[in-house]
């Protein structure tokens, strides 16, 4: 307003210029005015109405950071920033427009912009003055960045003290002269238990009790007395009734002049410090009353390792004052053996701060030396501090004797369990071999029944025994002639000529027969026993392996690299051992006894066979031979006559080769067929079994003049068999069919052989166009001497069911459609787990 | 109709049955063969002149069956029976069926030719005699119902008056009637006509005179 009012001022001025009255007054006026101008702290700026800058004064030049020259004749907005530089002009164009005033003769708080292109505050002033048909707006400006930097810094240093007020742990406030509040922080306003605003301007005896006001009165006036500061204990009771103590310091504090105008006060509440260190004080109190009524002997000691108290158990123990123990005194009563282990124990654990326990022999008050068990703790604080250490002791002389007593009794006790775990273990190692033996021995029975050799059953007997006990060596030798019977054993045996059965083949001298158990601890040192001894054995032992009649089977013998006898679970599992031995031989060679019976009775059978086909077989090798003589003689024909072509007479010789060879396969056949020989099982195939049955029956089947269909299976169907077996099971089913269609008129007679696999098994039928078997009548043809026919002896077919049966194998009959009869048996596959 | 005379060879041995085709072309004398029965059933027109070498035992159809059909049938080709089996039964059977010969395999070349030729001979002999008797039946064909009662009676051995008589005809006619027969069946006299007409029925001649 001041400014707006030079202005006016201004322009009276120079509207008397320009009246021209007066002229040295005038210039005297102007000169004044430029000084003015020039001179003034303010910006002064004019512009025309366009917004032209025409003058601008040296205090606008600093302000806006622009020479004169870069300024004058340039429109004002360059001074201004955005948002003001746009809102200017229509300011100005509408203030000449409407006459309504924005900026003009009213103070403004706008933005500059200096030619660095910073912006500043400023307040803005505008008036506007009609020179003849101009009209000019003068501006003054203010540069506002100190004040509003001195305002920010007075708000920064309040939030501060407001901040460091609100976080200090304790009360502050402040009262005038005359005791009245003008500042209380937060936790005086928590103390007081009152807002500031109920505070302000109230005394302590509006506040407090009287006694209370009347305690602080005397306090803040002391500081005003003595100057300077002062601290108290102040008590204030709180509306709960509870006495609160807080640690004040009080202060004067100097108004504007150097005259304290204020006190100052500053409170930290001490009242749960005071309570806890009376606690302390109590629980020390309690801790040494209730130390020295303990039985036991309790010390403790300070950082710095010298002990500081004893309670009264170790004063009377060793007879001696606290004064003369404390510190280091205490080791004079130690025992002198004992002495450094000790120092160095405790030494040690203290540096560490850790526990430890000890035990050395502490002089008595009557003089005697006691053992004394002495165990320490650090002392540690709550808050982490090592304040020393607190130990405490026992008498440990009768305990450490009871405990020589108590070990002795231990060690005896001790050797007795082990010797008791000794014998249960080697119990439980018994018994282990036992279940171990008896799952070998389920092996073994099932290799026994499923049709195993003989040397294979030995060998993984005699390996489950190496097994049993490591290290061994087990071997079976059977007498030969104990199976037989009682022909005995009266020929000297070369070693060779034993049968022995292992998996580790002959070593050295085969073990001696015996009857009885033969333990020999140490093998002789001749010339037999060096080859057992090389491979490490020392020691063997003999178990008989005896047949339920008692007769001798052979034995069976263990080699050993011990020293000594075998134990007593070793001579069980030979025992053991021995009589599955006994009963895998006695149900092999039973089985083999019954399978040469079986072969012997199946060989009759098949002469027999051979007989009632002998014409047939005749037929057989005479088709070969008659070939084999037209050739020949149609050859001596062509030759005779010169008609031989040489190619031609080839020919024919070649196929009189084949039909001699066919009559040596025909030959060869019947050998085979009628040989006796031993039962032997091999691979074969049954198609090609089939096959040679035919070739054998092929002459039947044209004598009664039967068609014969063949249904043959996969390529090849493998089988374990005897092949000869199988053939003479064929052969007969064959004869019977073609029997079975004698009254069957010739067109019909038709045998069917067919082969197939049925997932284990394999499969042959024998159909026959006969007029077939009753059903009563169907399990009958299987036993011996029944037969359908006048002139059958009835030994066929259960020749055949037997062997069948030895081949795991079924037969059986069953009705072909409305006519005739199939036979059918079956053989397990190789890869079937019956064979 | 005049073909060759052929051996005609049936087993079931294939090895038997080739040595047997190349041992009689070896003589010289054709000779074709087959696996069954059956198969030479199928393929062999009785007119074929020659002879059979068959196999007793075969499936299906044996040689003594086929032996039978052809009887039934009246083809008389002559049969040579050959067999692994020397079963005697069978081989009367075959005999007694008008087989030639029997044989056992293995046999020997000359008796086997020596059948096949003593067959070939047979059928050679029959097959003649059976031409004569086809062209005598031919000649008897033409004649007239009248004419034929009338060469019965004459070849009976009756005159002229006798048929007369019988046929309840003149002598007169059945003179002519004799002398067309006559000339019919280009015979010169009496005796001629009664040869020729017994040759040509032997059997039925004897059964019926």
């Amino acid at each position: 307003m001041k400014v707006s009012e030079d202005s006016e001022n201004l322009a009276v001025v120079e509207d008397g210029l320009e009246q021209e009255q007066s002229v040295r007054n005038e210039r005297e006026a102007l000169a004044r005015l430029r000084a003015v101008v020039e001179t003034a702290v303010d910006g002064i700026i004019t512009i025309d109405d366009r917004g032209i800058i025409e003058t601008i004064n040296p205090a606008g030049l600093r302000m806006f950071d622009y020479p004169a020259e870069e300024l004058i004749g340039r429109n004002v907005r360059i001074l201004m920033p955005e948002p003001f530089r746009s809102e200017h002009s229509d300011y100005l164009a509408n203030y000449i427009r409407t006459g309504e005033r924005k900026i003009i003769g009213i103070g403004r708080e706008v933005q500059g912009l200096r030619r660095d292109g910073t912006i500043f505050p400023m307040e803005l002033a505008v008036s506007a003055t009609q020179l003849g048909d101009r009209r000019i707006f003068t501006g003054i400006v203010r540069d506002l960045t100190v004040r509003r930097q001195a305002e920010h810094a007075l708000r920064v240093s309040e939030e501060r003290f407001s901040t460091f007020m609100r976080h200090l742990p304790g009360a502050a406030w402040i009262k005038d002269m005359a005791g009245r509040y003008v500042y209380a922080n937060p936790e005086a306003e928590r103390i007081y238990g009152a807002k500031f605003e109920a505070l302000r301007g109230k005394t302590d005896p509006e506040i407090f009790p009287a006694e209370t006001a009347r305690q602080f009165r005397e306090n803040d006036e002391r500081v005003l007395a003595e100057g300077g500061s002062t601290h108290a204990i102040e008590e204030l009771r709180q509306p709960d009734d509870t006495v609160h103590r807080s640690m004040v310091r009080k202060f004067t504090v100097p108004g504007h002049g150097n005259e304290p105008a204020f006190i100052g006060g500053v409170a930290f509440d001490i009242t749960e410090w005071l309570a806890a260190e009376d606690a302390l004080r109590a629980s020390e109190e309690r801790f040494r009353r209730l130390a020295d009524s303990a039985p036991v002997m309790i010390w403790m000691a300070g950082i710095d390792k010298k002990c500081s108290w004893f309670n009264r158990s170790w004063l009377q123990f060793t007879g001696r004052t606290l004064s003369q123990e404390a510190g280091d005194g205490w080791t004079e009563c130690v025992h002198g053996d004992d002495l450094e282990r000790c120092v160095v124990i405790y030494s040690n654990a203290f540096d560490r701060r850790e526990p430890f326990e000890m035990e050395f022999r502490l002089r008595r008050g009557d003089g005697e030396y006691r053992w004394i068990l002495d165990s320490g703790v650090p002392l540690i604080s709550d808050d982490g501090t090592f304040t020393g250490y607190i130990g405490s002791c026992i008498d440990n002389t009768d305990r450490k004797r009871g405990e020589e007593m108590l070990r002795g009794r231990v060690r005896e006790r001790a050797e007795e369990l082990a010797i008791t775990n000794e014998r249960l273990r080697e119990e439980i190692e018994q018994r282990r071999r036992a279940e171990a033996l008896v799952a070998n021995e389920n092996r073994i029975l099932e290799l026994v029944a499923s049709g195993g050799a003989l040397e294979i059953v030995l060998e993984t007997l005699c390996r489950s025994i190496e097994q049993l006990m490591p290290g061994s060596l087990c071997m079976i030798r059977l007498d030969r002639y104990g199976a037989n019977g009682d022909q005995g054993q009266t020929e000297s045996e070369p070693s060779d000529g034993v049968d022995l059965f292992g998996s580790h083949g002959m070593i050295g001298q085969p073990p001696p027969l015996s009857s009885r158990r033969m333990i020999v601890e140490l093998i002789p040192r001749d010339r037999a026993g060096a080859v057992l001894r090389r491979k490490g054995f020392s020691s063997f032992w003999l178990e008989p392996i005896v047949a339920p009649t008692g007769s001798l089977l052979g034995v069976l013998a263990v080699y050993g690299d011990s020293e000594g006898a075998p134990g007593g679970a070793e001579l069980a599992s030979g025992a053991a051992a021995a009589r599955l031995a006994a009963l895998a031989i006695e149900r092999i060679r039973s089985e083999e006894r019954a399978r040469n019976q079986l072969a012997q009775l199946a060989h009759v059978s098949r002469l027999a066979t051979m007989g009632e086909m002998a014409s047939g077989l005749a037929h057989e090798l005479n088709q070969p031979l008659c070939a084999i003589v037209n050739f020949t003689e149609a050859c001596a024909e062509l030759v005779n006559s010169n008609q031989a072509d040489p190619g031609e007479l080839q020919k024919a010789l070649a196929d009189v080769a084949k039909q001699a060879a066919r009559a040596g396969d025909v030959i060869r056949r019947l050998r085979e067929f009628v040989r006796r020989r031993e039962p032997e099982r091999q691979v074969v195939d049954l198609n090609s079994i089939v096959r040679e049955v035919m070739a054998l029956t092929n002459n039947d089947a044209r004598r009664h003049e039967i068609h014969v269909r063949l249904k043959l299976g996969e390529r090849s169907l493998a089988v374990r068999a005897d092949p000869i077996q199988i053939q003479q099971v064929l052969v007969n089913l064959v004869r019977n069919a073609m029997d079975a269609m004698r009254e069957t008129p010739a067109r019909k007679r038709v045998l069917t052989i067919r082969t197939l696999r049925q997932k284990e098994e394999v499969e042959v039928h024998v159909s026959d166009t006969g007029p077939g078997v009753p059903e009563t009548l169907r399990e009958k043809l299987f036993e011996p001497f029944f037969s359908t026919k006048h002139d059958g002896m009835g030994m066929g077919l259960s020749i055949s069911r037997s062997i069948m049966e030895a081949h795991h194998g079924r037969i059986w009959a069953t009705p072909n459609g409305a006519h005739g009869t199939t036979f059918r048996f079956t053989l397990p596959t190789i890869r079937s787990k019956k064979t | 109709m005049s073909a060759e005379p052929t051996v005609f060879v049936v087993d079931d041995d294939q090895p038997v049955r080739k040595s047997l085709d190349m041992l009689i072309r070896s003589v010289g004398l054709p000779v074709e063969t087959f696996g069954s029965a059956q198969e030479f059933l199928d393929r062999y027109t009785p007119d074929r002149p020659g002879c059979l070498v068959l196999d007793v035992r075969m499936p299906r159809m044996s040689g003594l069956e086929l032996q039978e059909h052809f009887n039934a049938q009246g083809v008389h080709i002559p049969i040579i029976f050959v067999s692994g089996h020397g079963d005697v039964p069978i081989a009367v059977r075959a005999i007694k069926n008008g087989a030639v010969q029997f044989l056992e395999k293995p046999f020997s070349k000359q008796l086997l030719l020596e059948f096949i030729h003593e067959a070939l001979n047979r059928d050679q002999r029959v097959r003649q005699s059976e031409a004569a008797q086809t062209e005598v039946q031919a000649r008897i064909a033409q004649l007239t119902d009248r004419e034929r009662q009338v060469m019965e009676r004459v070849v009976a051995g009756k005159v002229s008056k006798e048929v007369a008589a019988e046929l309840g005809i003149s002598k007169k006619t059945v003179d002519v009637h004799r002398a067309r027969v006559m000339n019919k069946l280009q015979v010169e006299s009496v005796a001629e006509l009664v040869e020729l007409v017994l040759r040509a029925r032997p059997m039925q001649a004897a059964e019926t005179i």
